[in-house]
């Protein structure tokens, strides 16, 4: 299973409005996000956020992170650290926090599986 | 607490100064940062907060060395943590009102470094262009009347924040008996504890540093990828887990080990969340 059909599969929980994958340096891996979602401008300002997450946690003597939830008003975007890969899942608000990282470990591993990480 | 202990917290002497300099008295502030320095001589946030209150004595006596003297504050503040927003913002200020845009463009770019696309340091840095290619695009008189106006919004925005952080404050015991936590912050935007509740060894002023730089950075890419306002973030590492969350342009902080109870966490933090708007609410009606 390649990277385009993993995030199509992931797509069909009713809850996900759009993922993608983006390299730590902001370029854009494979998307599947909604109309109207830019890719270009996702993976530019959630590199960033993990650019930011990684030297702060540096400064505090801790090596990495494994994910970051952001919560906003009507969504939560979880943000999957996979090496030099990140995943950034969109969902709505209702979604169960605990299943999502649940199917987010499953997903994160079929990534790994591709061999786009070597 | 006792006053022993009152003495051995730099947020201490960061409140009291907040609150003299709200009560106008710049004087008081300057030597409560001065008194906290001579207990933690580096301690970011107080040599940023002794800069802030030469800034302000120097907008109502015009006095050079009050600036020079803020400069000096704001420099020793970013050697000791190049990441502080405020002390690199204030301190290009400054430079560009003395003309010196060599060290202003300097300042500015290591914001652009540390918060990419930083809105603010990007427009000034156009001005300095501006500047130095002798367009005058935007004249002195104009510099001027903005820098006083953004010297005046720090002030309001530190009136209300110190109105405030008591009510802030006064919840915070909320989380201290649920198992698995470290630490609790309250942390203002630009890193500065303005409480804490610390079970653990780790330096809580170097948490609220990192945090806050995660959480404006966090605002700025919801806000860019349209998905509404930030609200609130959980970051899961190896060590910890760190909730993060906005309480009235207030950042609470709440470190736990890996094994907590995050749904009794979660809970707690509804819960002080919904305390604060009540109270809130009626403060302001």
């Amino acid at each position: 299973m390649d990277i385009e059909e993993i995030l199509k599969k992931l797509n069909r929980n009713k809850h996900i409005k759009g993922s993608l994958v983006i390299t730590q340096e902001g370029m854009v891996v494979m998307s599947a996000l909604g109309a109207g979602q830019n890719a270009d401008i996702f993976a530019a300002f959630y590199s960033s956020v993990g650019l930011t997450i990684l030297k702060s946690l540096k400064n505090l003597d801790i090596e990495t992170f494994y994910r970051y939830i952001l919560s906003s008003e009507d969504s939560n975007l979880f943000f999957v650290n996979i090496g030099k890969l990140y995943l950034v899942v969109i969902t709505d608000i209702d979604v169960k926090l605990s299943e999502m990282n649940v199917e987010l470990y499953q997903i994160e591993s079929l990534i790994r599986k591709t061999g786009r990480l070597e | 607490m006792d006053k022993t202990e009152e003495r051995q917290n730099p947020s201490t002497y960061l409140k009291l100064a907040q609150t003299f300099l709200s009560l106008g008295d710049d004087d008081l502030a300057r030597l409560t940062c001065e008194r906290g320095l001579k207990h933690f001589p580096t301690d970011a946030s107080l040599h940023t907060q002794r800069g802030s209150t030469l800034i302000s004595s120097y907008n109502k006596s015009k006095k050079t060395e009050d600036l020079i003297q803020a400069i000096k504050s704001f420099e020793k503040s970013i050697a000791i943590n190049p990441d502080n927003y405020l002390a690199l913002m204030l301190s290009a200020k400054i430079y560009i009102k003395v003309k010196a845009y060599f060290k202003a463009r300097q300042k500015l770019t290591m914001i652009l470094s540390s918060f990419p696309g930083d809105p603010k340091a990007t427009e000034l840095l156009k001005l300095i262009s501006a500047k130095e290619q002798h367009l005058k695009l935007v004249d002195e008189e104009k510099l001027q009347v903005e820098l006083e106006g953004d010297d005046d919004d720090i002030d309001s925005q530190e009136d209300q924040i110190s109105a405030n952080y008591d009510l802030l404050a006064s919840y915070l015991n909320l989380f201290k008996e649920e198992y698995g936590i470290e630490m609790v912050l309250l942390v203002d935007k630009y890193g500065m504890v303005i409480k804490s509740i610390n079970m653990s060894k780790r330096d809580s002023n170097r948490y609220g540093i990192a945090v806050s730089n995660i959480f404006r950075s966090s605002q700025n890419a919801v806000r860019k990828t349209s998905l509404s306002t930030f609200s609130k973030g959980f970051l899961i590492t190896p060590e910890y887990n760190i909730y993060i969350v906005d309480v009235k342009g207030t950042i609470l902080v709440i470190v736990t080990l890996p094994k907590a109870e995050n749904e009794g966490i979660e809970k707690r933090i509804e819960h002080y969340v919904r305390e604060i708007d009540s109270k809130w609410t009626s403060k302001k009606s």
